[in-house]
């Protein structure tokens, strides 16, 4: 058997070369653009801006990266981080104490991965679709829950959530490094790791492998729950509360996190550390367009195309036609 | 004395309608490489999968190296050191080998898992070395590895698990080119090297005689041999699998020979292992006969457009067409009746009126709307006409039995107004009562002009029904047979490689 760049002949490898740098070049390009488009988008303190917005999407998307690895795809995370920081925000506003605000979120974080895992892995709904349906019905009951108007999260922890620094970084950064190390680890360098990387390369090869592929399934679901609860105490943080409807573009970027992810990497499988590259590129757009005075609204335009062209070149290098 | 390791006595099996299994037997000694042969429908997969503990027997004893198996499950067979190489194969095609081989039980340093990767590497190559005297660098990723290549990995990868007794490999070589079957080949030595019992299942000759020692041949679920391969002929061989009793013959009728309908000249894809030619007569019935992995179905996709063509001309009726997609081979006239009837040929789900018009849904819209009336209009003619047994035109045909799904797919190509059918076994997994009436509807097609080419893998049907024979061999044409002066003998002989193998002796 030939390999696919010996059938392709050499003018075709080159084709296939810069389509391969396709992501990295896009990055590069859009860094340059907005650096001498906008005086400002260089300095220290806008990088550091920038990190910290993207704090909250980089732990949703490196929670949903678990459940891409796995060849699921999960539509509520963006949605959970919603309902889930409105149950901390309105917890609060109703006297309740920090902690157990915090960790109420965090088990409706894991109960609604748990409900993901159950209707896609146990009863066999695609994942698209159980996980689009829970999407919903987490967003009607965080209006209920927030009557559909603001709620403020006052608390000392949000406070340095969101401004303080642990060691000289900021507290949102040095959460989103030691989330990522935890799970870079487990990813890469234990067996479970790699056992989700075979259920998601051929289920079948990792059933016939012993491996326990309905747990590992379960797990990832409930990890995925489980970073958008954490990422919703960053986010209430950023905005100082819960606003209806206030993690719905998120979801947009976590997918944009993850696409990139899989477009940096050679295999053209989703990882943690191409994820969160995304995370970053995700929210230089936002920054550098913002800074340039692009409205808002464009940004679902802007970042919409960006995924699909993404995704046209992984899905059409996967299949070796470019 | 050789030891034996495999001993399965007086195996019976019965399914609704057929007796696949006549106290069937199969011994094999430890170091010893058994071939197992027989015709398509002998019993070989049954045999098999009894062993596998798939299927259960219903009487008759399995001896593992002594001890008696009592129904035993898959997971049973497989902790008994019994392995099978099948030709589908599982795998993360990013995974590298050593990831590959330690798959589902890794070496861990720490209680969180952590996998010793120095060790998992080191181990990999050494495993490789000493098992199957296969190098190559562990860190190679699967997908880039060749199919035989795989085949090994999976033979080390059962090697490594446990303690090994007996391989078997079903069919292993089809998707193989020569150089591969070489270093499968190899591989089965150093099995044999090891006292590990092989049994090996081909369609093909040579390679029995080349690697077994031993063959047991099976015919209609009954052992009609268990030689040593030193003392037998290929010839010897097909004569036991086919017997003497020819089935019984079909009612042939005489056919004037019209104009050449198909002319196909070097048609080449990838699929394919050489070029072909072939011509096809107006009112002819063209049999094709090849075993398993023989590349019938390839050469019938590559007729009808599914697969990218690579080169070569095809001519219908005088002229010369450019088929590169199924829409494009029915626009000309050819009607492709694909074996498994029920995934690829009909629409399940759809009513026998919408699946007869699906070709040709052209003619019976106006202004693009569909017209029930015509489409009902037709279908309850083509009921009356190939005698389909249906309540009417809109009864679903996932109801329907399998010689009439057969006969649905031949009305929407009749209303696709087809002149050259390819039948892929079209009787496979139909009664003997439907097949007479997918014959009778064949030869009224092909009295009526069209042509035909008949693909199958049993015997009695292609010499019953054939003008002419063509057989293939790994993907070629070996053999163009008159079936007046041919016999099944001489065509198995063929379809199994035999023919070139006696030349070349």
């Amino acid at each position: 058997m030939k390999s696919r760049i010996e059938v392709l002949g050499h003018g075709r490898k080159v084709v296939e070369y810069v389509f391969g740098l396709f992501t990295p070049i896009a990055l590069g390009l859009s860094l340059l653009l907005f650096s001498i488009l906008a005086p400002n988008f260089l300095s220290f303190a806008n990088m550091m801006n920038i990190l910290r917005q993207v704090s909250f999407v980089a732990v949703l998307s490196i929670g949903l990266c678990v459940v891409m690895i796995n060849n699921d795809f999960d539509l509520s995370v963006a949605a959970i981080m919603g309902l889930s920081g409105a149950i901390c925000s309105v917890m609060l506003k109703l006297d309740a104490p920090v902690f157990s605000a915090i960790v109420v979120s965090c088990i409706a974080g894991v109960f609604l991965g748990l409900i993901n895992a159950f209707f896609t892995v146990s009863i066999g709904i695609i994942s698209i679709l159980s996980t689009l349906a829970l999407s919903y019905m987490c967003s009607g009951i965080e209006l209920t829950l927030l009557k559909g108007t603001w709620v403020p999260a006052n608390a000392e922890i949000f406070i340095f959530l969101r401004d303080g620094n642990i060691l000289g970084v900021p507290t949102p950064v040095m959460l989103v490094v030691i989330i990522f190390l935890v799970y870079l680890y487990f990813l890469e360098r234990t067996k479970y790791g790699t056992y989700m990387y075979a259920i998601g390369g051929n289920m079948q090869a990792a059933i016939i492998s012993g491996i326990n592929v309905k747990l590992l399934r379960y797990v990832s679901f409930v990890v995925a729950g489980l970073s958008a609860s954490i990422a919703s105490f960053l986010f209430i943080a950023r905005i100082g509360g819960s606003t209806p409807h206030g993690g719905e573009l998120s979801l947009m970027d976590a997918f944009l996190a993850n696409f990139v992810g899989q477009s940096v990497s050679r295999q053209r499988v989703y990882n943690v550390t191409g994820t969160l590259i995304g995370a970053i590129f995700a929210g230089i757009l936002t920054n550098g367009f913002t800074l340039l005075g692009v409205h808002a609204f464009h940004m679902y335009l802007i970042k919409g195309v960006v995924i699909i062209v993404i995704v046209a070149i992984s899905t059409r290098y996967k299949r070796g036609v470019i | 004395m050789a030891e034996t390791v495999l001993k399965m006595t007086d195996i019976d099996k019965r399914f609704p309608g057929v007796h696949a299994l006549k106290k069937a037997h199969l011994t094999v000694e430890r170091g010893e490489v058994r071939g197992l042969v027989g015709e398509n429908g002998a019993g070989k997969s049954t045999l098999i999968k009894i062993l596998a503990g798939v299927e259960s027997k219903d009487s008759g004893t399995v001896e593992f190296e002594g001890k008696i198996l009592n129904n035993p499950s898959p997971k049973d067979i497989s902790d008994l050191g019994i392995t099978f190489i099948y030709q589908d194969q599982y795998f993360v095609p990013y995974f590298d080998i050593a990831q590959t081989l330690w798959l589902g039980s890794e070496p861990c340093s720490n209680f969180l898992g952590q996998i010793n990767k120095r060790k998992m590497y080191q181990t990999c190559t050494k495993l490789l070395k000493e098992t199957i005297d296969f190098e190559i660098d562990p860190k190679t990723l699967i997908k880039d590895l060749g199919v035989s290549e795989r085949q090994m990995i999976e033979i080390a990868r059962a090697l490594r698990s446990k303690k090994v007794s007996l391989v078997v490999f079903d069919e292993p070589t089809a998707p193989l080119t020569e150089h591969e079957i070489q270093i499968l080949f190899n591989t089965v030595k150093k099995l044999k090297e090891q006292k590990i019992a092989v049994i090996y299942i081909s369609h093909r000759l040579e390679e029995i005689f080349q690697i077994c020692d031993k063959v047991t041949i099976l015919r209609d679920g009954e052992n009609v041999g268990d030689l040593e391969v030193s003392s037998i002929t290929p010839k010897e061989i097909v004569k036991l699998m086919v017997g003497k009793t020819l089935a019984e013959k079909y009612a042939k009728r005489k056919i004037d020979r019209g104009k050449t309908i198909l002319h196909v000249r070097n048609l080449r894809n990838k699929s394919m292992a050489s070029a072909i030619s072939l011509d096809l007569h107006r009112g002819e019935i063209l049999g094709l006969f090849g075993l398993v992995g023989a590349g019938k179905t390839e050469l019938a996709e590559a007729l009808f457009g599914v697969d990218h063509l690579e080169g070569g001309e095809t001519i219908i009726d005088e002229r010369l067409v450019d088929i590169r997609s199924p829409k494009q081979a029915i626009a000309n006239g050819l009607a492709f009746l694909p074996e498994d009837r029920r995934t690829k040929g009909l629409i399940l789900d759809m009513t026998l009126g919408e699946n007869v018009t699906l070709a040709n849904l052209k003619k019976f819209c106006r202004l693009g709307l569909i017209s029930g009336r015509r489409e009902k209009a037709s279908a309850s003619s083509m009921i009356t006409a190939l005698r389909i047994k249906a309540s009417g035109p809109n009864q679903l045909t996932n109801l329907l039995s399998g010689g009439n799904q057969q006969k649905t797919i031949v009305a929407r190509w009749l209303v696709s107004e087809a002149q050259v059918f390819i039948f892929d076994q079209p009787t496979a997994g139909i009664d003997v009562g439907a097949k007479r009436e997918i014959y009778g509807l064949m030869e009224n097609l092909s009295q009526e002009g069209a042509g035909i080419i008949l693909i199958s893998s049993e015997l009695p049907e292609i010499l019953g029904l054939s003008d002419r024979i063509l057989v293939m061999y790994r993907g070629r044409i070996v053999a163009q047979l008159d079936p007046q002066k041919t016999d099944q003998h001489e065509i198995l002989l063929f379809a199994m490689g035999g023919g070139a193998y006696e030349k070349s002796n």
